[in-house]
């Protein structure tokens, strides 16, 4: 299938510190890309790398064939990159509903003076929109569309994360990352999101996925390819069973799984 | 059918009831002196917040009256608000009131694009104010150009400063942006008082009134057979903008520009990962505020005639930022009782005057610490 992401010798610096050293990694359509490494291995910071929030030191990050070095980060959502972070990071005083709806603002075309008129477009445009967001909603959770209308500060961490999933997702994007998905979820609820991650693929059977997880079940049953960092480093490439059976995997993970 | 019919008369006749226990509310309180009316009537204000604050059932009951029966209710409220100054008509200064209040509407509103609605402190209102209010002066009292084409002038030049004044957003942010529109504002003053073409000091007199059709703003005006004080000209010019601005906020707010300043006010990083191209969106509030505020320096201006730098000093930029915490970030509403309560406060306890600083710094904390979302807090976009 065809390739999505290439990064080539991907480094960045912060002062001393090498935190992407020469990361070669790749991608295609259709595939989900396990990234697992130590805490501190860099994985957080490749993402950032990849959508633009800190220029890289040196290297290419080649998107569909396009080097996207240098470009803003919100430049990057239109070329069809969409992640989700870390702890999340929603609207928290907006409604559910209205968090989905921002996901798509690169894909809306009204502008500040249709407002001003009440322009007939613009509020088509807007109620498309909540539509669009409310069967998005739908697919992934009965329980999101019940709670459309309440604060995303209001809701469960479960909900958090699938509703930071559905914003993503919001503005179609043609790579998504995910961040550390399920921590701080319980298992049944990392059943639930293995779940939802499934679904994404049958709704777009050609979108690449990249997740950095610390659950090596997560990893195990959804990552098609794993790749291992350390030190900015890549270690080991593999499907899961291969890289399961590398010494230098097992000792970067000593004590945190037993593979 | 007739259960309907009288659904209807009922809403309407509380909806009657509301407006007009807020209007006789407006004028018995312009009317209050002394220390001890004016604390009942604060006393008695709080009590009304309170209980609508409390009771969300009353809150929703209310806003389902109001936007079942919107066309009366607006209707009657336009009624109410052009009959107010009749029943003022024997105290000028209670109009006079009643328009500077207005003008602080405007201000506030305007500052709500971006303290509420994006998060972004503008400490340098009264700089765009005094440009708008400098440029219509000395545009109509050297070119002689009409009023009612200087007010679109005071706010384009206006716009431009606000610009100017954005363009650090795309590398400042939060309180090293407030330092920069603090510096900006005390820049504009210091300008205002120095340049020789503004009149120094001295400022600028002899602004003329508008006038519509030969009848100047400054003459006596005669409606229903009743003499009016050349205030209520003001009055209603005054309110008719108040009425534009609140129109063109409400439809901000409910639209992709609103929503887009409030993702960036909640997590700029999250925005800009979601496509929002956040300096555009800011320099873009930026530019709406100080339009908005150039157009209400000029009504200002003519208003009163003759400014001078004093108009236009850092304590007017606090007073207004102070209306929309208060008032309540990003709800229209909330701002304009914001605005209309602070302004008439400090009339009431004038012999405090010296202490108007102090008083609206205690306010400023109070709101953050024991209400940061403000008395009306916004309130969630529903799509149907």
């Amino acid at each position: 299938m065809a390739m999505l992401l290439k990064t080539q010798a991907l480094t960045i610096r912060f002062g001393g510190l090498v935190a992407i050293d020469n990361l070669d990694i790749h991608t295609r359509r259709g595939e989900v890309l396990g990234l697992i490494g130590p805490n501190g291995s860099g994985k957080t910071t490749f993402l950032n790398l990849i959508t633009g929030i800190y220029p890289p030191t040196k290297g290419n990050i080649l998107f569909q064939g396009e080097n996207i070095v240098g470009i803003p980060p919100f430049q990057i959502v239109r070329k069809g990159i969409a992640r989700t972070f870390q702890n999340n990071r929603l609207f928290s005083n907006l409604s559910v509903l209205d968090n989905v709806i921002i996901g798509m603002h690169h894909r809306q075309r009204s502008q500040w003076y249709h407002a001003i008129f009440n322009n007939r477009f613009a509020r088509k445009e807007l109620r498309d929109a909540a539509e669009q967001a409310m069967e998005l909603l739908e697919y992934f959770s009965r329980e999101l569309v019940e709670d459309r209308y309440k604060k995303a500060i209001e809701l469960p961490q479960a909900h958090r994360r699938k509703l930071e999933i559905c914003r993503a997702l919001a503005a179609d994007p043609q790579l998504l990352l995910l961040d550390e998905p399920a921590a701080g979820m319980d298992p049944e609820e990392t059943l639930q999101l293995m779940d939802d991650i499934f679904k994404i693929l049958e709704r777009k059977p050609d979108i690449g996925i990249i997740i950095i997880e610390h659950d090596m079940l997560v990893i195990q049953k959804i990552a098609d390819r794993v790749v291992v960092i350390n030190y900015g480093q890549k270690i080991a490439e593999g499907s899961y069973t291969d890289i399961c059976e590398i010494p230098e995997v097992l000792e970067a993970y000593l004590g945190e799984t037993e593979c | 059918m007739n259960m309907q019919k009288h659904h209807q008369t009922k809403a309407m006749a509380i909806l009657f009831l509301v407006e007009i226990f807020i209007l006789v509310g407006i004028i018995l309180f312009l009317k209050t002196e002394g220390i001890t009316g004016t604390i009942l009537f604060i006393i008695g204000i709080g009590g009304c917040w309170y209980i609508f604050d409390r009771f969300e059932n009353l809150q929703n009951y209310l806003t389902s009256l109001f936007q079942g029966e919107r066309r009366f209710a607006i209707i009657l409220g336009l009624i109410l608000l052009i009959s107010l100054p009749f029943f003022l008509r024997s105290n000028p200064y209670l109009i006079h009131l009643c328009m500077i209040s207005g003008i602080y509407v405007m201000l506030a509103t305007g500052l709500n694009y971006q303290l509420g609605s994006t998060n972004i402190v503008n400490l340098a209102t009264a700089a765009s104010y005094g440009v708008g209010a400098y440029t219509s002066a000395l545009l109509s009292v050297h070119l002689g150009i009409s009023f009612w084409l200087v007010i679109f002038a005071a706010g384009a030049v206006a716009a431009f400063m606000g610009f100017l004044l954005g363009l650090p957003t795309t590398k400042t942010k939060d309180y090293y942006l407030t330092l920069v529109t603090i510096a900006f504002g005390l820049i504009v003053y210091i300008l205002l008082n120095n340049l020789s073409w503004t009149g120094g000091p001295n400022g600028i007199g002899d602004i003329p009134p508008p006038s519509i059709l030969g009848f100047s703003f400054r003459d006596e005006i005669v409606l229903f057979g009743l003499r009016l004080p050349f205030q209520a000209n003001y009055y209603y010019m005054v309110l008719s903008f108040v009425l534009i601005y609140t129109l063109i906020s409400q439809r901000f707010s409910f639209s992709r520009t609103g929503l887009t300043w409030n993702a960036i006010r909640e997590d700029e990083i999250a925005a800009k990962c979601s496509g929002i191209h956040v300096s555009r969106y800011k320099i873009l509030s930026f530019c709406i505020n100080c339009f908005l505020d150039g157009v209400t320096g000029a009504v200002y201006a003519h208003y009163v005639c003759f400014i001078s730098p004093e108009n236009f000093q850092f304590m007017l930029s606090v007073m207004v930022v102070t209306m929309v915490i208060l008032g309540g970030m990003d709800n229209t509403f909330g701002v304009i009782f914001g605005a209309i309560l602070l302004t008439l406060l400090p009339e009431k306890f004038r012999i405090f005057a010296e202490f108007r600083l102090l008083f609206f710094g205690i306010i400023i904390i109070a709101t953050l610490v024991f209400r940061p979302q403000g008395l009306f807090p916004q309130k969630l976009r529903k799509y149907t």
